[in-house]
C-alpha cells in the first residue's frame, strides 16, 4: 500500500515531537525545560494523532486506481527535486564563491539547461549581477559576500 | 475612512487593555496563534502543530534568564536564536516560487497582462456609481478586521456575499460583475486598520502581514500589546494615519503603474526562478549578513511549500515564531508570581474557553448537524 506525502509530513512533525522532548530533558533548569518541554509533548501528541487520521485516509487512497492525476504528481515531484537541486547548489556556490561569481553563474547556467540561447542567458546572468550590485551594493552600500575561497567581506 | 474608525476605536479599548497582566498576555498569546491556526490552516490540528512547532523554533539559542543553550547543536550561528527574515522569507518567499516552479506555469497566462490606462479609469468610475456598496463593504471590513485571525478571506467573502444579496443582478455574479470586484476589494483594504488596531492593542496580529508588522515593533523595541497605548500612544496613532496615507498613495501609484505591474506575474519562470532567488538570497545577506542563514532560508523554504501542499498554516508558525520570545517572558513571570496554575483567573479561564470553543467549533457544528438531521427523521 503506498502512503502519501501528507502521511511523511506528518511523521515528520511527530518525529520532530520527539525530538524536542528528549532534548528538552536535557535542559539543566526548569526555567529553560518547561515551556520547550511541554510545546514538545504537544507537537508530538497532535502529530501523533494526525498520522492515526493519515492512515486511516490510506486505505481510501489504495482503493483509488493509479490516474493521470498521479503521473502528473509525479512530474512535479521530479521537477521540485531538481529544483531544490539547483537552490542547494546556488547556495552551496554563494558560500564558496560568494555572489560575484555564482549569481552570474548560476543565472547563466539554469537558463542554458533550460535551453535557452546563449545570448539571452549571457544578457539576463550580467543584467541580473549588475541590478543585484547597484541595489544593494551601491544602492543600500552594503558590500556584497566574497564567499569563503575569495575572503569573506 | 477605516482608519478614523480605528482612531475612534481607542478611547474605547483602552480601559479594556488596561486590566491585562502578565497570565493573561501568556493565554492572549496562545488565543492568538489558534485563532490564526484555526483559520488559515487545513484543520485545526495541524494548524496548532503550525503554532507549537512556531512558539518551538523561537527557543532556539541561548536562554537568557538561564544561560542554556537550547536545540543549538553547538553551533555557533544559532546561538542568538534564527532571525525573523530568512524564516520569513523561506516560508512565505522560496516556498510560493518552487510551488510555481513545482507546477511549471507562471502565476498568470502570458497574454493577460494587457491593461490599458482607459480600462482602469472605466473601473475608478464604478467605484464612485456604486459608492454605497463601497462605504457598507468597508465598515464590514473594518470590523471583521478588529476580530484576531480571521484575516482577509473571511472579509471578502462576507461582503462577496452581501453584495451578491443587495444586488439587482444577483444571478450574474460570477460572470465578471463589477460589484463582486469593489466590495471584497473595498473590504480588504478596510480590514487592514481594523487589524493593525488589535495588532496594537493586544499584541494579536490579524494575518501574516500583520505578525511581520508585530516583529518590526519588537525589532525596534516597541511591544505591542496594552503597554503600547500607553507608551507609544502618539506612534500608534501615527500608524493608523498611516495606513489611510498608504491607501492614498498606494491608490494613486496603482492607477498608474497597475497595468506595468501586471506583466510581471507572466514573466517565464525560466527567468523568474534565478531571477527570484539571486535576490531574495542577496537581501537575506543584506539584512542579516550572515551567509550561513543561505541554509536557514533554503530549509523554511522546503518546509514551508510542504506545509502550503498538506495545508499547515504557515502564518501560524511565523507568529508562533514572532511571539515565543513574550510568551516564555509572561510564562515565566506567571508561574514565578502567581504560580503553576497561573491560568486560574477569571480573564485567562475566559480566553482559554474561548479558545476550546474555536478549536473544537468545528466538531460541535457537525455534532449539532448530525442531531439535528436524526432528530428531523421520521
Amino acid at each position: 500500500m503506498k502512503l502519501k506525502g501528507s502521511f511523511w509530513v506528518a511523521l515528520f512533525f511527530l518525529a520532530l515531537g520527539l525530538f524536542g522532548i528528549i532534548q528538552s530533558l536535557t535542559f539543566r533548569y526548569w526555567e529553560s525545560m518547561v515551556l520547550p518541554l511541554g510545546i514538545s509533548i504537544i507537537i508530538f501528541i497532535l502529530a501523533a494523532v494526525q498520522v492515526v487520521r493519515e492512515l486511516r485516509r490510506r486505505g481510501e487512497a489504495a482503493a483509488a486506481k493509479a490516474t493521470a492525476e498521479d503521473s502528473g504528481a509525479k512530474a512535479e515531484t521530479r521537477r521540485l527535486g531538481l529544483i531544490f537541486g539547483w537552490a542547494a547548489g546556488f547556495c552551496l556556490a554563494i558560500y564558496l564563491f560568494g555572489f560575484y561569481i555564482a549569481i552570474p553563474t548560476f543565472a547563466f547556467a539554469y537558463l542554458k539547461w533550460r535551453r535557452r540561447g546563449w545570448l539571452v542567458a549571457v544578457i539576463f546572468a550580467v543584467g541580473l549581477l549588475v541590478f543585484s550590485y547597484a541595489v544593494f551594493a551601491i544602492g543600500l552600500k552594503v558590500p556584497l559576500y566574497k564567499g569563503l575561497i575569495f575572503g569573506a567581506h | 475612512m477605516p482608519a478614523f474608525l480605528a482612531l475612534a476605536m481607542v478611547p474605547l479599548v483602552m480601559p479594556i487593555i488596561m486590566v491585562f497582566g502578565q497570565p493573561e498576555m501568556a493565554i492572549l498569546i496562545l488565543l492568538g496563534i489558534s485563532f490564526l491556526a484555526a483559520l488559515t490552516g487545513g484543520s485545526a490540528i495541524k494548524g496548532i502543530i503550525a503554532g507549537m512547532l512556531g512558539l518551538l523554533i523561537s527557543f532556539i539559542g541561548y536562554h537568557s534568564i538561564t544561560g542554556v543553550h537550547r536545540f543549538d547543536f553547538n553551533a555557533t550561528f544559532l546561538y542568538d536564536g534564527i532571525e525573523l527574515i530568512p524564516i520569513a522569507l523561506g516560508l512565505f518567499g522560496l516556498s510560493e516560487l518552487f510551488h510555481l516552479v513545482m507546477r511549471g506555469r507562471t502565476a498568470i497566462a502570458p497574454k493577460a497582462g494587457t491593461t490599458r490606462l482607459s480600462d482602469i479609469l472605466v473601473g475608478v468610475k464604478d467605484v464612485w456609481r456604486h459608492r454605497w456598496l463601497w462605504f457598507r463593504s468597508t465598515v464590514i471590513g473594518y470590523i471583521i478586521g478588529i476580530i484576531p485571525g480571521v484575516g482577509a478571506e473571511v472579509a471578502t467573502w462576507v461582503c462577496y456575499g452581501q453584495a451578491k444579496q443587495t444586488s439587482k443582478h444577483p444571478e450574474k455574479f460570477g460572470t465578471g460583475m463589477v460589484e463582486g470586484v469593489i466590495a471584497p476589494e473595498a473590504a480588504n483594504n478596510a480590514k487592514e486598520a481594523g487589524s493593525l488596531l488589535t495588532t496594537m492593542a493586544l499584541g494579536i496580529p490579524g494575518s501574516a502581514i500583520m505578525a511581520l508588522f508585530l516583529a518590526a515593533f519588537l525589532m525596534v523595541g516597541v511591544t505591542p500589546g496594552p503597554r503600547m497605548m500607553v507608551e507609544h500612544l502618539p506612534l500608534a496613532l501615527t500608524l493608523l494615519l498611516g495606513i489611510a496615507l498608504a491607501n492614498i498613495v498606494g491608490g494613486i501609484i496603482c492607477l498608474f503603474a497597475a497595468p506595468h505591474l501586471v506583466r510581471v506575474a507572466s514573466v517565464n519562470l525560466d527567468f523568474l526562478f534565478p531571477g527570484i532567488l539571486s535576490i531574495a538570497l542577496v537581501g537575506v545577506y543584506v539584512a542579516t549578513l550572515s551567509p550561513m542563514n543561505f541554509i536557514t532560508v533554503l530549509i523554511f523554504g522546503i518546509l514551508g511549500l510542504l506545509m502550503k501542499l498538506y495545508g499547515y498554516s504557515r502564518p501560524a508558525l511565523l507568529l508562533g515564531f514572532v511571539l515565543g520570545g513574550l510568551f516564555e517572558n509572561y510564562s515565566l513571570l506567571s508561574i514565578k508570581i502567581y504560580g503553576p496554575l497561573f491560568f486560574a483567573r477569571p480573564i485567562p479561564l475566559t480566553l482559554l474557553v474561548i479558545m476550546a470553543l474555536l478549536l473544537s467549533y468545528p466538531h460541535l457544528k457537525r455534532g449539532i448537524n448530525n442531531l439535528r438531521r436524526r432528530f428531523s427523521q421520521p
